[in-house]
């Protein structure tokens, strides 16, 4: 048997594989893909760029949004201090059935937050709060997933069975979502996989208004301890999924993509998601 | 590292973005990409399927694929471009094993000629023939089907090293991964193979 790496590619390059491609299909396929070409040629490409990265690239206006960033944040201190700040409610987040099945998976992770023993406390938003991610556009690192379509992580079916979830590839994987307009963001809350108890790891959730994500980014959760998603040491805590999802403070923040990281989970190097939801009010 | 047959015949360079940057526009430009990768793909798909008829399928999607987003493909180099088409290709192949039920006829098929070439191996052993002992007398369905026991990532992993003769480099970024988690993960796959191949070789008769 080969001992080592050297040894195995010794053995490859000794083996006799078939595979000589077939002409006539090479032939055919040439053809039907050029067809496809030409066929998705005549959509339409719509490319708008958008108003925030027309303004921050001139300085006046640049600066005109500073300020009035700068006056909505002192008008906001001075009403919540008079307390008349907006009347809270809590969320109403319809949760999919608890399912775990099987043994569950080694959970000995470092940094667990342990479980609460109870269900999770109403969380309390402005009223007309809603989730704004519902159907809307998803893109991630990758583009072809080994299970399901990235419109599964917006369609609202938030269930743990084969069927409700997509499977990206291993390792560093990345959703983001794409709300399609800004809004005061409140809580995001998603579910990964939750048929068996696993933790995921470096999970890592940002929002902005910069669809390259370079400016104006708020990491709202971080809870890679070794910094392998390269955006910085995190200290938020690892957590187990279960059906009521991770629950994430938004705190209000402005932004119109959500983008959350992920880098395999305590079962495999895979990055699963089912449904995310982003709790959030048109941007004032 | 050593060469596969034509497999690992190394694609001609296509001089550049520019024939990349046409293909997002021209037809022509892109027929001449797929005459450039199409072999390497289907080669890929065959290391990774085994049969023929379903690598030519894979292969098929891959570059339906490809036909559909490359106007909105953002890569702007030759290496870009051949990345990306591992990628797809790999999940391609990937989502082939794991959505459909051939999993199991794939490794029936590739088990069959394996059993068939253990009494030879056993017969080569006691003649002392130690020359090529057990590495050197594996056979691709034999080699085929231990691999396939493994998770479809790491069968990927497997083809980019030791078919496609890729750098760990070139595969961390196919599969967008770190260089030292392809190092580290491939040293396990390895040891996992071969003790697949060891129990087999023990089983045989």
């Amino acid at each position: 048997m080969f001992k080592n790496e050297a040894d195995f590619e010794k053995l490859v390059s000794r083996l006799n594989i078939d595979n000589k491609p077939n002409p006539a299909h090479r032939k055919n396929l040439r053809r039907q893909m050029l067809s496809a070409f030409n066929e998705a040629g005549e959509q339409p490409i719509i490319q708008s760029r958008p108003l925030w990265r027309t303004i921050m690239k001139s300085p006046v206006p640049k600066f005109a949004a500073a300020a009035a960033v700068i006056i909505v944040i002192v008008i906001g201190l001075y009403h919540f201090e008079l307390g008349v700040g907006p009347k809270l409610v809590p969320l109403d987040i319809k949760l999919p059935r608890a399912m775990f099945v099987g043994t569950p998976q080694d959970t000995t992770v470092s940094n667990l937050e342990k479980p609460l023993g109870k269900d999770r406390p109403p969380f309390y938003a402005p009223v007309g709060t809603k989730n704004v991610a519902f159907e809307k556009p998803v893109s991630s690192t990758d583009e072809l997933p080994i299970i399901g379509e990235l419109e599964m992580i917006t369609d609202g079916d938030k269930e743990g069975a084969d069927g409700s979830f997509v499977e990206l590839g291993l390792f560093k994987q990345s959703v983001t979502i794409d709300l399609e307009a800004e809004y005061n963001i409140y809580a995001i809350v998603f579910w990964h996989y939750h048929m068996q108890a696993c933790v995921f790891f470096d999970v890592v959730v940002q929002v902005t208004s910069d669809p390259d994500f370079i400016t104006g980014v708020t990491t709202l959760f971080n809870n890679d301890i070794d910094n392998s998603i390269g955006l910085g040491l995190g200290k938020d805590m690892h957590y187990t999924e279960t059906n009521e999802g991770k629950l994430i403070d938004a705190r209000g923040a402005r932004a119109r993509y959500v983008r959350l990281y992920s880098y395999g989970n305590t079962s495999n190097d895979l990055n699963r998601y089912i449904e995310v939801e982003v709790f959030a009010k048109p941007a004032k | 590292m050593a060469m596969v047959g034509a497999m690992a015949k190394i694609v001609k360079r296509t001089d550049d973005g520019d024939l990349l940057s046409r293909a997002r526009t021209e037809a022509d430009a892109l027929g001449q990409l797929y005459e450039l990768y199409y072999e390497r793909i289907f080669r890929f798909c065959v290391h990774r399927l085994f049969i023929k008829e379903v690598a030519e399928d894979v292969t098929s999607t891959v570059f339906l694929e490809v036909a559909r987003r490359i106007r909105n493909f953002k890569g702007r180099t030759e290496q870009d471009f051949r990345n990306w088409l591992l990628r797809i290709a790999a999940n391609q192949a990937n989502a082939y094993i794991r959505k459909t039920s051939r999993r199991k006829q794939l490794l029936a098929k590739a088990a069959a000629p394996a059993v068939l070439l253990a009494p030879l191996l056993l017969a080569k052993q006691t003649e002392g023939l130690r020359k090529n002992e057990a590495a050197g007398e594996l056979d691709w369905p034999m080699l085929y089907a231990a691999i396939l026991k493994l998770k479809p990532e790491h069968q990927t992993i497997i083809t980019l090293r030791f078919f496609e003769n890729l750098e760990f480099e070139q595969i961390a970024r196919i599969l967008n991964a770190r260089e030292a988690t392809v190092r580290v993960t491939l040293h396990r796959i390895l040891t996992k193979l071969r003790n697949h191949l060891q129990t087999v070789s023990k089983l045989s008769p």
